[in-house]
Protein backbone atom coordinates (compact mmCIF):
# COMPACT_ATOMS: atom_id res chain seq x y z
CA UNK A 1 0.00 0.00 0.00
CA UNK A 2 1.69 3.68 -0.77
CA UNK A 3 1.91 5.61 1.99
CA UNK A 4 -0.83 8.24 1.52
CA UNK A 5 -3.40 5.36 1.11
CA UNK A 6 -1.52 4.24 4.42
CA UNK A 7 -2.21 7.56 6.12
CA UNK A 8 -5.92 8.00 4.56
CA UNK A 9 -6.63 4.82 6.59
CA UNK A 10 -4.92 5.13 10.14
CA UNK A 11 -6.82 8.87 9.20
CA UNK A 12 -9.97 7.42 8.89
CA UNK A 13 -9.74 5.04 11.57
CA UNK A 14 -9.05 8.01 14.03
CA UNK A 15 -11.72 9.75 12.71
CA UNK A 16 -14.36 7.25 13.39
CA UNK A 17 -12.54 6.00 16.84
CA UNK A 18 -15.74 6.89 19.21
CA UNK A 19 -18.45 7.18 16.44
CA UNK A 20 -20.46 4.01 16.23
CA UNK A 21 -22.01 3.08 12.73
CA UNK A 22 -20.62 5.53 11.01
CA UNK A 23 -17.20 4.10 9.31
CA UNK A 24 -19.17 3.56 6.13
CA UNK A 25 -20.31 7.16 6.11
CA UNK A 26 -16.36 8.56 7.13
CA UNK A 27 -15.18 6.29 4.21
CA UNK A 28 -17.16 7.40 1.44
CA UNK A 29 -16.22 11.09 2.24
CA UNK A 30 -12.65 9.51 1.53
CA UNK A 31 -13.56 7.87 -1.63
CA UNK A 32 -15.24 11.02 -2.93
CA UNK A 33 -12.84 13.21 -1.82
CA UNK A 34 -10.27 11.26 -4.27
CA UNK A 35 -12.55 10.75 -7.26
CA UNK A 36 -14.01 14.29 -6.80
CA UNK A 37 -17.78 13.19 -6.74
CA UNK A 38 -20.17 14.40 -4.14
CA UNK A 39 -21.77 12.58 -1.41
CA UNK A 40 -25.35 13.08 -0.19
CA UNK A 41 -26.06 11.58 3.41
CA UNK A 42 -29.21 10.63 3.75
CA UNK A 43 -30.44 10.49 7.23
CA UNK A 44 -33.03 11.52 10.18
CA UNK A 45 -31.58 14.80 12.56
CA UNK A 46 -29.55 13.55 15.09
CA UNK A 47 -27.54 10.53 13.93
CA UNK A 48 -23.88 12.25 13.56
CA UNK A 49 -24.06 12.94 9.93
CA UNK A 50 -22.19 16.50 10.20
CA UNK A 51 -20.21 14.75 13.20
CA UNK A 52 -18.61 11.86 10.99
CA UNK A 53 -17.52 14.58 8.21
CA UNK A 54 -16.43 17.47 10.34
CA UNK A 55 -14.13 14.47 11.94
CA UNK A 56 -12.39 13.33 8.38
CA UNK A 57 -12.00 17.11 7.80
CA UNK A 58 -10.10 17.62 10.53
CA UNK A 59 -7.90 14.40 10.25
CA UNK A 60 -7.48 15.40 6.25
CA UNK A 61 -6.33 19.07 7.45
CA UNK A 62 -8.28 20.60 4.23
CA UNK A 63 -9.67 24.39 4.16
CA UNK A 64 -13.48 23.13 5.56
CA UNK A 65 -16.89 25.00 5.40
CA UNK A 66 -19.66 23.95 7.33
CA UNK A 67 -23.06 25.39 7.13
CA UNK A 68 -26.42 24.57 8.14
CA UNK A 69 -29.03 25.99 5.95
CA UNK A 70 -32.45 27.19 6.46
CA UNK A 71 -35.30 28.10 4.04
CA UNK A 72 -34.53 32.02 4.52
CA UNK A 73 -30.32 31.24 3.96
CA UNK A 74 -28.65 34.37 2.17
CA UNK A 75 -26.43 33.51 -0.46
CA UNK A 76 -23.94 35.63 1.15
CA UNK A 77 -23.50 33.09 4.34
CA UNK A 78 -22.50 31.11 2.10
CA UNK A 79 -20.31 32.39 -0.72
CA UNK A 80 -19.28 36.10 0.83
CA UNK A 81 -20.71 39.33 1.41
CA UNK A 82 -20.25 41.79 -1.99
CA UNK A 83 -17.58 44.35 -1.73
CA UNK A 84 -19.05 47.44 -0.86
CA UNK A 85 -15.82 49.65 -2.18
CA UNK A 86 -15.81 47.81 -5.37
CA UNK A 87 -19.93 48.27 -5.30
CA UNK A 88 -19.10 51.80 -5.07
CA UNK A 89 -17.26 51.46 -8.50
CA UNK A 90 -20.41 49.44 -9.61
CA UNK A 91 -18.87 46.79 -9.82
CA UNK A 92 -20.28 43.34 -7.93
CA UNK A 93 -17.58 41.32 -6.31
CA UNK A 94 -18.12 38.79 -3.28
CA UNK A 95 -15.49 38.79 -0.76
CA UNK A 96 -14.86 34.82 -0.94
CA UNK A 97 -12.26 34.87 2.09
CA UNK A 98 -12.86 31.89 4.58
CA UNK A 99 -16.27 31.00 2.88
CA UNK A 100 -17.44 28.07 0.74
CA UNK A 101 -15.96 29.36 -2.35
CA UNK A 102 -12.58 28.31 -0.89
CA UNK A 103 -12.93 25.62 1.03
CA UNK A 104 -11.90 22.42 0.04
CA UNK A 105 -14.22 20.14 1.83
CA UNK A 106 -17.47 21.23 2.48
CA UNK A 107 -20.53 20.06 4.42
CA UNK A 108 -23.89 21.66 3.64
CA UNK A 109 -26.70 20.15 6.42
CA UNK A 110 -30.31 20.40 5.12
CA UNK A 111 -29.16 21.36 1.23
CA UNK A 112 -32.76 21.07 -0.29
CA UNK A 113 -33.85 24.16 1.82
CA UNK A 114 -31.22 26.48 -0.35
CA UNK A 115 -33.21 29.09 -2.01
CA UNK A 116 -33.18 28.69 -6.27
CA UNK A 117 -30.33 31.59 -5.83
CA UNK A 118 -28.21 29.61 -3.64
CA UNK A 119 -28.65 26.24 -5.03
CA UNK A 120 -27.83 27.67 -8.52
CA UNK A 121 -24.73 29.11 -7.53
CA UNK A 122 -24.14 25.40 -5.99
CA UNK A 123 -24.80 23.62 -9.35
CA UNK A 124 -21.66 26.11 -10.73
CA UNK A 125 -19.65 25.28 -8.18
CA UNK A 126 -20.34 21.50 -8.19
CA UNK A 127 -20.22 20.84 -11.63
CA UNK A 128 -17.34 22.96 -12.92
CA UNK A 129 -15.62 23.56 -9.96
CA UNK A 130 -16.03 27.29 -10.41
CA UNK A 131 -17.74 30.26 -8.27
CA UNK A 132 -19.90 32.38 -10.53
CA UNK A 133 -21.66 35.11 -9.08
CA UNK A 134 -22.19 39.19 -10.42
CA UNK A 135 -18.57 39.57 -11.42
CA UNK A 136 -16.98 37.36 -9.59
CA UNK A 137 -15.55 34.34 -11.11
CA UNK A 138 -13.02 32.11 -9.61
CA UNK A 139 -11.80 28.45 -9.65
CA UNK A 140 -12.93 26.73 -6.37
CA UNK A 141 -10.44 24.32 -4.66
CA UNK A 142 -13.35 22.16 -3.27
CA UNK A 143 -12.39 18.53 -3.36
CA UNK A 144 -15.57 17.13 -2.28
CA UNK A 145 -19.39 18.69 -1.16
CA UNK A 146 -21.03 16.86 1.29
CA UNK A 147 -24.74 17.12 1.62
CA UNK A 148 -27.07 16.33 4.08
CA UNK A 149 -30.83 15.96 4.01
CA UNK A 150 -33.55 14.34 6.01
CA UNK A 151 -35.07 12.58 3.29
CA UNK A 152 -34.71 12.93 -0.77
CA UNK A 153 -36.83 15.74 -2.33
CA UNK A 154 -39.69 14.70 -4.31
CA UNK A 155 -39.59 18.03 -6.08
CA UNK A 156 -38.51 17.52 -9.69
CA UNK A 157 -36.44 20.42 -9.42
CA UNK A 158 -34.77 19.86 -6.22
CA UNK A 159 -34.12 15.90 -7.64
CA UNK A 160 -32.23 17.61 -10.50
CA UNK A 161 -30.03 19.49 -8.00
CA UNK A 162 -29.73 16.45 -5.92
CA UNK A 163 -28.69 14.26 -9.06
CA UNK A 164 -25.37 16.11 -8.91
CA UNK A 165 -24.46 13.89 -5.89
CA UNK A 166 -22.89 11.00 -7.36
CA UNK A 167 -22.64 8.84 -3.90
CA UNK A 168 -25.61 8.11 -1.45
CA UNK A 169 -25.13 7.72 1.67
CA UNK A 170 -28.49 6.29 4.06
CA UNK A 171 -27.61 6.35 7.72
CA UNK A 172 -30.30 5.87 10.83
CA UNK A 173 -30.25 5.92 14.02
CA UNK A 174 -27.96 3.25 16.12
CA UNK A 175 -29.69 -0.09 16.53
CA UNK A 176 -30.30 -1.44 20.38
CA UNK A 177 -26.91 -3.85 20.85
CA UNK A 178 -24.77 -0.63 19.90
CA UNK A 179 -26.67 1.41 22.31
CA UNK A 180 -24.02 1.08 25.16
CA UNK A 181 -20.94 1.66 22.93
CA UNK A 182 -22.90 5.47 21.45
CA UNK A 183 -23.23 6.70 24.60
CA UNK A 184 -19.35 5.43 25.87
CA UNK A 185 -18.13 6.96 22.61
CA UNK A 186 -20.31 10.20 22.74
CA UNK A 187 -18.99 10.85 26.09
CA UNK A 188 -15.23 10.08 24.83
CA UNK A 189 -15.37 12.17 21.46
CA UNK A 190 -15.58 15.52 23.17
CA UNK A 191 -12.41 15.07 25.04
CA UNK A 192 -10.57 13.16 21.99
CA UNK A 193 -8.92 15.86 20.18
CA UNK A 194 -8.01 14.87 16.91
CA UNK A 195 -5.44 16.51 14.71
CA UNK A 196 -4.68 16.31 10.89
CA UNK A 197 -2.50 12.98 10.09
CA UNK A 198 -3.18 12.97 6.18
CA UNK A 199 -3.40 15.90 3.85
CA UNK A 200 -5.37 17.17 0.79
CA UNK A 201 -1.94 16.49 -0.98
CA UNK A 202 -2.59 12.74 0.03
CA UNK A 203 -6.36 12.61 -1.38
CA UNK A 204 -4.76 14.80 -4.44
CA UNK A 205 -1.66 12.23 -5.16
CA UNK A 206 -4.13 9.51 -4.81
CA UNK A 207 -6.95 10.88 -7.14
CA UNK A 208 -3.91 10.96 -9.63
CA UNK A 209 -3.24 7.69 -9.48
CA UNK A 210 -6.68 6.95 -10.02
CA UNK A 211 -7.01 8.97 -13.05
CA UNK A 212 -4.51 7.28 -14.70
CA UNK A 213 -6.05 4.03 -14.27
CA UNK A 214 -6.97 2.05 -17.84
CA UNK A 215 -9.88 0.00 -16.14
CA UNK A 216 -9.91 -2.46 -19.14
CA UNK A 217 -9.78 -4.97 -17.09
CA UNK A 218 -12.72 -4.30 -14.87
CA UNK A 219 -15.03 -2.69 -17.50
CA UNK A 220 -16.45 -6.13 -18.41
CA UNK A 221 -17.23 -6.58 -15.13
CA UNK A 222 -19.26 -3.29 -14.81
CA UNK A 223 -21.16 -4.29 -18.20
CA UNK A 224 -22.07 -7.13 -16.18
CA UNK A 225 -22.87 -5.80 -13.27
CA UNK A 226 -25.61 -2.62 -14.94
CA UNK A 227 -26.83 -5.34 -16.97
CA UNK A 228 -27.30 -7.46 -14.22
CA UNK A 229 -29.00 -3.85 -12.24
CA UNK A 230 -31.03 -3.31 -15.46
CA UNK A 231 -32.56 -7.52 -14.93
CA UNK A 232 -33.36 -6.77 -11.40
CA UNK A 233 -35.52 -3.53 -12.47
CA UNK A 234 -32.56 -1.27 -11.15
CA UNK A 235 -31.91 1.09 -13.60
CA UNK A 236 -28.66 3.36 -13.44
CA UNK A 237 -28.47 6.69 -15.49
CA UNK A 238 -26.22 6.75 -18.17
CA UNK A 239 -24.17 9.56 -16.31
CA UNK A 240 -24.30 7.79 -13.18
CA UNK A 241 -23.17 4.17 -14.70
CA UNK A 242 -20.03 6.68 -16.12
CA UNK A 243 -19.19 8.62 -13.56
CA UNK A 244 -19.15 5.32 -11.70
CA UNK A 245 -15.66 4.57 -13.20
CA UNK A 246 -14.42 7.34 -11.26
CA UNK A 247 -15.26 5.34 -7.65
CA UNK A 248 -14.34 2.49 -9.22
CA UNK A 249 -10.74 4.15 -10.10
CA UNK A 250 -10.20 5.56 -6.38
CA UNK A 251 -11.46 2.41 -4.94
CA UNK A 252 -8.24 0.37 -6.40
CA UNK A 253 -6.24 3.85 -5.58
CA UNK A 254 -6.84 3.46 -1.90
CA UNK A 255 -6.48 0.11 -1.69
CA UNK A 256 -3.15 0.18 -3.13
CA UNK A 257 -3.52 -1.13 -6.06
CA UNK A 258 -1.63 -0.96 -9.46
CA UNK A 259 -5.05 -1.12 -11.67
CA UNK A 260 -9.12 -1.61 -11.10
CA UNK A 261 -10.17 -5.57 -10.35
CA UNK A 262 -13.13 -6.80 -9.39
CA UNK A 263 -12.59 -6.27 -5.78
CA UNK A 264 -13.46 -2.68 -6.40
CA UNK A 265 -16.38 -2.84 -8.36
CA UNK A 266 -18.65 -2.46 -4.85
CA UNK A 267 -19.14 1.67 -5.05
CA UNK A 268 -21.79 0.83 -7.58
CA UNK A 269 -23.99 -0.21 -4.67
CA UNK A 270 -23.82 3.77 -3.57
CA UNK A 271 -24.55 5.38 -7.11
CA UNK A 272 -27.86 3.52 -7.04
CA UNK A 273 -30.14 6.60 -5.60
CA UNK A 274 -32.35 5.17 -2.96
CA UNK A 275 -32.24 2.88 -0.28
CA UNK A 276 -34.47 0.78 -1.77
CA UNK A 277 -32.40 0.62 -4.75
CA UNK A 278 -29.02 -0.22 -2.79
CA UNK A 279 -30.50 -2.78 -1.01
CA UNK A 280 -32.12 -4.75 -3.93
CA UNK A 281 -28.84 -3.93 -6.14
CA UNK A 282 -26.83 -5.00 -3.39
CA UNK A 283 -28.85 -8.37 -3.47
CA UNK A 284 -28.99 -8.50 -7.39
CA UNK A 285 -24.89 -8.11 -7.21
CA UNK A 286 -24.28 -10.13 -4.43
CA UNK A 287 -22.19 -12.87 -6.55
CA UNK A 288 -20.31 -10.17 -8.74
CA UNK A 289 -19.13 -8.06 -5.17
CA UNK A 290 -18.30 -11.36 -3.48
CA UNK A 291 -14.70 -10.62 -3.75
CA UNK A 292 -15.14 -6.96 -2.48
CA UNK A 293 -12.32 -6.30 -0.37
CA UNK A 294 -10.30 -2.62 0.40
CA UNK A 295 -7.86 -2.53 3.49
CA UNK A 296 -8.65 1.78 3.46
CA UNK A 297 -11.99 1.21 3.40
CA UNK A 298 -13.42 -1.81 4.44
CA UNK A 299 -16.79 -0.91 6.06
CA UNK A 300 -17.77 0.40 2.90
CA UNK A 301 -16.54 -2.30 1.44
CA UNK A 302 -18.41 -4.71 3.00
CA UNK A 303 -21.20 -2.37 3.65
CA UNK A 304 -21.90 -2.56 -0.37
CA UNK A 305 -21.14 -6.36 -1.00
CA UNK A 306 -22.03 -8.10 2.34
CA UNK A 307 -19.18 -10.50 0.88
CA UNK A 308 -17.07 -12.52 3.21
CA UNK A 309 -14.01 -11.19 2.06
CA UNK A 310 -15.06 -7.58 3.00
CA UNK A 311 -16.13 -8.90 6.29
CA UNK A 312 -13.57 -10.50 7.36
CA UNK A 313 -11.32 -8.12 6.49
CA UNK A 314 -12.90 -5.69 9.03
CA UNK A 315 -13.01 -8.32 11.92
CA UNK A 316 -9.33 -8.77 11.30
CA UNK A 317 -8.37 -5.42 11.16
CA UNK A 318 -10.24 -5.08 14.89
CA UNK A 319 -9.26 -7.91 15.92
CA UNK A 320 -5.35 -6.76 15.00
CA UNK A 321 -5.97 -3.64 16.69
CA UNK A 322 -7.53 -5.19 20.05
CA UNK A 323 -4.60 -7.57 20.68
CA UNK A 324 -1.95 -4.80 19.59
CA UNK A 325 -3.58 -3.02 22.86
CA UNK A 326 -1.28 -3.49 26.30
CA UNK A 327 -4.48 -2.25 28.56
CA UNK A 328 -5.62 -5.83 28.98
CA UNK A 329 -8.58 -5.23 31.90
CA UNK A 330 -11.86 -6.78 31.69
CA UNK A 331 -13.47 -4.39 29.58
CA UNK A 332 -10.47 -5.53 26.83
CA UNK A 333 -11.26 -9.22 27.65
CA UNK A 334 -15.09 -8.57 27.03
CA UNK A 335 -14.18 -6.50 23.32
CA UNK A 336 -11.92 -9.89 22.38
CA UNK A 337 -14.77 -11.79 23.15
CA UNK A 338 -17.25 -9.74 21.18
CA UNK A 339 -14.70 -10.24 18.19
CA UNK A 340 -14.54 -13.95 19.19
CA UNK A 341 -17.86 -14.38 18.88
CA UNK A 342 -18.29 -11.91 15.74
CA UNK A 343 -15.99 -14.65 13.95
CA UNK A 344 -17.67 -17.98 15.09
CA UNK A 345 -21.26 -16.35 14.23
CA UNK A 346 -20.26 -15.15 10.52
CA UNK A 347 -18.48 -18.22 9.58
CA UNK A 348 -18.34 -22.07 9.85
CA UNK A 349 -15.24 -23.60 11.06
CA UNK A 350 -14.60 -25.19 7.84
CA UNK A 351 -15.12 -21.80 5.48
CA UNK A 352 -13.02 -20.07 7.94
CA UNK A 353 -11.51 -16.86 5.43
CA UNK A 354 -7.44 -17.00 5.42
CA UNK A 355 -6.66 -13.79 7.38
CA UNK A 356 -9.36 -14.65 10.03
CA UNK A 357 -7.90 -18.29 10.95
CA UNK A 358 -4.43 -17.19 12.39
CA UNK A 359 -6.25 -14.19 14.70
CA UNK A 360 -9.02 -16.57 15.22
CA UNK A 361 -6.21 -19.11 16.78
CA UNK A 362 -4.32 -16.19 19.53
CA UNK A 363 -7.43 -14.83 20.36
CA UNK A 364 -8.86 -18.29 21.56
CA UNK A 365 -5.37 -19.09 22.92
CA UNK A 366 -6.12 -15.45 25.20
CA UNK A 367 -9.39 -15.79 26.17
CA UNK A 368 -8.99 -19.85 27.04
CA UNK A 369 -5.52 -18.78 29.18
CA UNK A 370 -7.61 -16.23 31.28
CA UNK B 1 -42.10 -38.84 1.22
CA UNK B 2 -39.80 -36.24 2.97
CA UNK B 3 -36.48 -35.79 1.98
CA UNK B 4 -33.18 -35.01 4.79
CA UNK B 5 -32.48 -31.25 4.40
CA UNK B 6 -29.21 -29.81 3.33
CA UNK B 7 -27.30 -26.91 4.89
CA UNK B 8 -26.10 -23.79 2.69
CA UNK B 9 -23.87 -21.34 3.63
CA UNK B 10 -26.13 -18.04 4.01
CA UNK B 11 -24.81 -14.97 1.77
CA UNK B 12 -25.41 -12.89 4.83
CA UNK B 13 -25.57 -14.32 8.56
CA UNK B 14 -27.77 -13.87 11.07
CA UNK B 15 -27.29 -11.60 14.16
CA UNK B 16 -26.96 -14.16 17.01
CA UNK B 17 -29.51 -14.61 19.82
CA UNK B 18 -29.05 -18.02 20.83
CA UNK B 19 -25.69 -19.80 21.88
CA UNK B 20 -25.70 -23.81 22.43
CA UNK B 21 -22.93 -25.77 23.83
CA UNK B 22 -22.33 -29.26 24.09
CA UNK B 23 -20.16 -31.98 26.37
CA UNK B 24 -16.97 -30.19 27.91
CA UNK B 25 -17.56 -26.87 26.39
CA UNK B 26 -21.04 -26.52 28.18
CA UNK B 27 -19.81 -27.81 31.28
CA UNK B 28 -16.68 -24.92 30.92
CA UNK B 29 -18.93 -22.34 30.14
CA UNK B 30 -21.33 -22.66 33.20
CA UNK B 31 -18.53 -22.71 35.27
CA UNK B 32 -17.29 -19.17 33.80
CA UNK B 33 -20.62 -17.99 33.90
CA UNK B 34 -21.18 -19.23 37.52
CA UNK B 35 -18.65 -16.33 38.15
CA UNK B 36 -20.26 -13.38 35.94
CA UNK B 37 -23.38 -12.34 37.90
CA UNK B 38 -23.55 -9.29 35.74
CA UNK B 39 -23.57 -11.25 32.37
CA UNK B 40 -26.03 -13.56 33.67
CA UNK B 41 -28.40 -11.04 35.00
CA UNK B 42 -28.51 -10.22 31.05
CA UNK B 43 -28.91 -14.08 30.02
CA UNK B 44 -32.07 -16.63 29.82
CA UNK B 45 -31.31 -20.33 29.69
CA UNK B 46 -31.64 -23.90 30.23
CA UNK B 47 -28.91 -26.47 31.00
CA UNK B 48 -29.17 -30.55 31.22
CA UNK B 49 -27.68 -33.32 30.45
CA UNK B 50 -24.28 -32.54 27.57
CA UNK B 51 -26.30 -29.26 27.22
CA UNK B 52 -26.45 -25.40 27.77
CA UNK B 53 -28.96 -22.93 25.51
CA UNK B 54 -28.61 -19.07 26.41
CA UNK B 55 -30.89 -16.52 25.06
CA UNK B 56 -30.24 -12.73 24.91
CA UNK B 57 -29.05 -9.49 23.65
CA UNK B 58 -25.86 -10.63 20.83
CA UNK B 59 -23.46 -8.43 22.71
CA UNK B 60 -23.71 -10.14 26.09
CA UNK B 61 -23.75 -14.09 24.21
CA UNK B 62 -20.82 -15.63 25.96
CA UNK B 63 -17.96 -17.46 23.52
CA UNK B 64 -16.29 -20.66 23.99
CA UNK B 65 -14.15 -23.11 22.01
CA UNK B 66 -16.90 -25.29 20.17
CA UNK B 67 -19.78 -22.80 21.29
CA UNK B 68 -22.71 -22.38 18.18
CA UNK B 69 -24.60 -19.16 17.82
CA UNK B 70 -28.51 -19.45 16.69
CA UNK B 71 -30.54 -16.60 14.84
CA UNK B 72 -33.69 -15.29 14.23
CA UNK B 73 -34.41 -15.61 10.12
CA UNK B 74 -37.46 -13.47 9.51
CA UNK B 75 -38.93 -15.93 7.38
CA UNK B 76 -38.82 -18.56 10.00
CA UNK B 77 -39.99 -16.75 13.16
CA UNK B 78 -40.60 -19.64 15.46
CA UNK B 79 -37.50 -20.98 14.58
CA UNK B 80 -33.69 -20.30 16.06
CA UNK B 81 -31.00 -21.14 13.23
CA UNK B 82 -27.27 -21.45 12.60
CA UNK B 83 -26.19 -17.84 11.94
CA UNK B 84 -24.10 -19.37 9.14
CA UNK B 85 -26.13 -21.44 7.64
CA UNK B 86 -29.59 -22.09 6.17
CA UNK B 87 -31.56 -24.91 4.82
CA UNK B 88 -31.74 -25.46 1.18
CA UNK B 89 -36.04 -24.87 1.13
CA UNK B 90 -37.91 -22.20 1.87
CA UNK B 91 -37.44 -21.41 5.31
CA UNK B 92 -41.32 -21.13 5.64
CA UNK B 93 -41.61 -24.77 4.65
CA UNK B 94 -38.87 -25.74 7.34
CA UNK B 95 -40.82 -24.22 9.98
CA UNK B 96 -44.07 -25.79 8.95
CA UNK B 97 -42.18 -29.08 9.04
CA UNK B 98 -39.94 -28.81 12.35
CA UNK B 99 -43.13 -27.17 14.43
CA UNK B 100 -45.09 -29.75 13.49
CA UNK B 101 -43.13 -32.49 14.90
CA UNK B 102 -42.05 -30.57 18.06
CA UNK B 103 -44.25 -28.14 20.38
CA UNK B 104 -43.11 -24.95 22.59
CA UNK B 105 -42.02 -22.45 20.39
CA UNK B 106 -39.19 -20.85 19.56
CA UNK B 107 -37.53 -23.73 18.73
CA UNK B 108 -33.69 -23.97 18.39
CA UNK B 109 -32.64 -25.91 15.56
CA UNK B 110 -29.29 -27.33 14.62
CA UNK B 111 -27.76 -29.92 12.07
CA UNK B 112 -26.15 -32.87 14.04
CA UNK B 113 -23.82 -34.37 11.53
CA UNK B 114 -22.71 -38.01 12.55
CA UNK B 115 -21.47 -41.48 10.88
CA UNK B 116 -24.87 -42.88 10.74
CA UNK B 117 -25.90 -39.84 9.01
CA UNK B 118 -27.08 -36.35 9.16
CA UNK B 119 -29.83 -35.43 11.49
CA UNK B 120 -31.47 -32.47 13.44
CA UNK B 121 -31.44 -31.07 17.52
CA UNK B 122 -34.59 -29.42 17.85
CA UNK B 123 -34.49 -27.78 21.71
CA UNK B 124 -37.53 -25.55 23.05
CA UNK B 125 -36.73 -21.94 24.43
CA UNK B 126 -39.89 -21.85 26.01
CA UNK B 127 -38.51 -23.23 29.14
CA UNK B 128 -35.79 -21.29 28.94
CA UNK B 129 -35.58 -19.12 32.41
CA UNK B 130 -32.89 -16.20 34.23
CA UNK B 131 -29.89 -19.10 35.42
CA UNK B 132 -29.00 -19.46 39.07
CA UNK B 133 -25.25 -18.99 39.55
CA UNK B 134 -25.26 -21.90 41.68
CA UNK B 135 -27.13 -24.20 39.62
CA UNK B 136 -24.61 -23.60 37.11
CA UNK B 137 -21.76 -24.62 39.33
CA UNK B 138 -23.45 -27.94 39.73
CA UNK B 139 -23.97 -28.36 36.71
CA UNK B 140 -19.94 -27.59 35.33
CA UNK B 141 -19.57 -30.40 38.52
CA UNK B 142 -21.09 -33.04 36.65
CA UNK B 143 -19.15 -36.22 35.60
CA UNK B 144 -20.08 -36.64 32.26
Amino acid sequence: MSDDAARLRDALRTATRGLVERETLAELVALCAVAGEHLLVVGPPGTAKSEAVRRVARVLGGRYFEYLLGRFTEPTELFGPVDLRKLRDGVVETRTEGMLPEAELAFLDEIFLGSTAILNTLLGLLNERTFRRGHTAVESPLRLCVGATNALPDDETLAAFADRFLVRCFVGPVADPQLEDLLAGGWSLARTPLAASASIADVDALATRARNFTLDAVRPLLGEALRTLRNAGITLSDRRAVKAQKLVAAAAALAGRDEATAADLWPIVFVLPTEDAQERGREALAKLLADAVNPTLPAAAEAASLGPAARAQRIAAAARDLLASTDRNEAWRRKLEGVAREIDATFAADALPADLAPVRAEIAGILRGS
Amino acid sequence: MGRPVAWIARTSPLAPAVAVAEGPAARALAARLAAEPDRLALLTGAASDDLLVLEGPSDALPWIDGIRYLGRDPRAPALRLPTTHTVDVAPELFEEAVTSRAAGVPLAVWPVFGNEGNSLRIVSLAPLRKLDAAALATFAGTSP
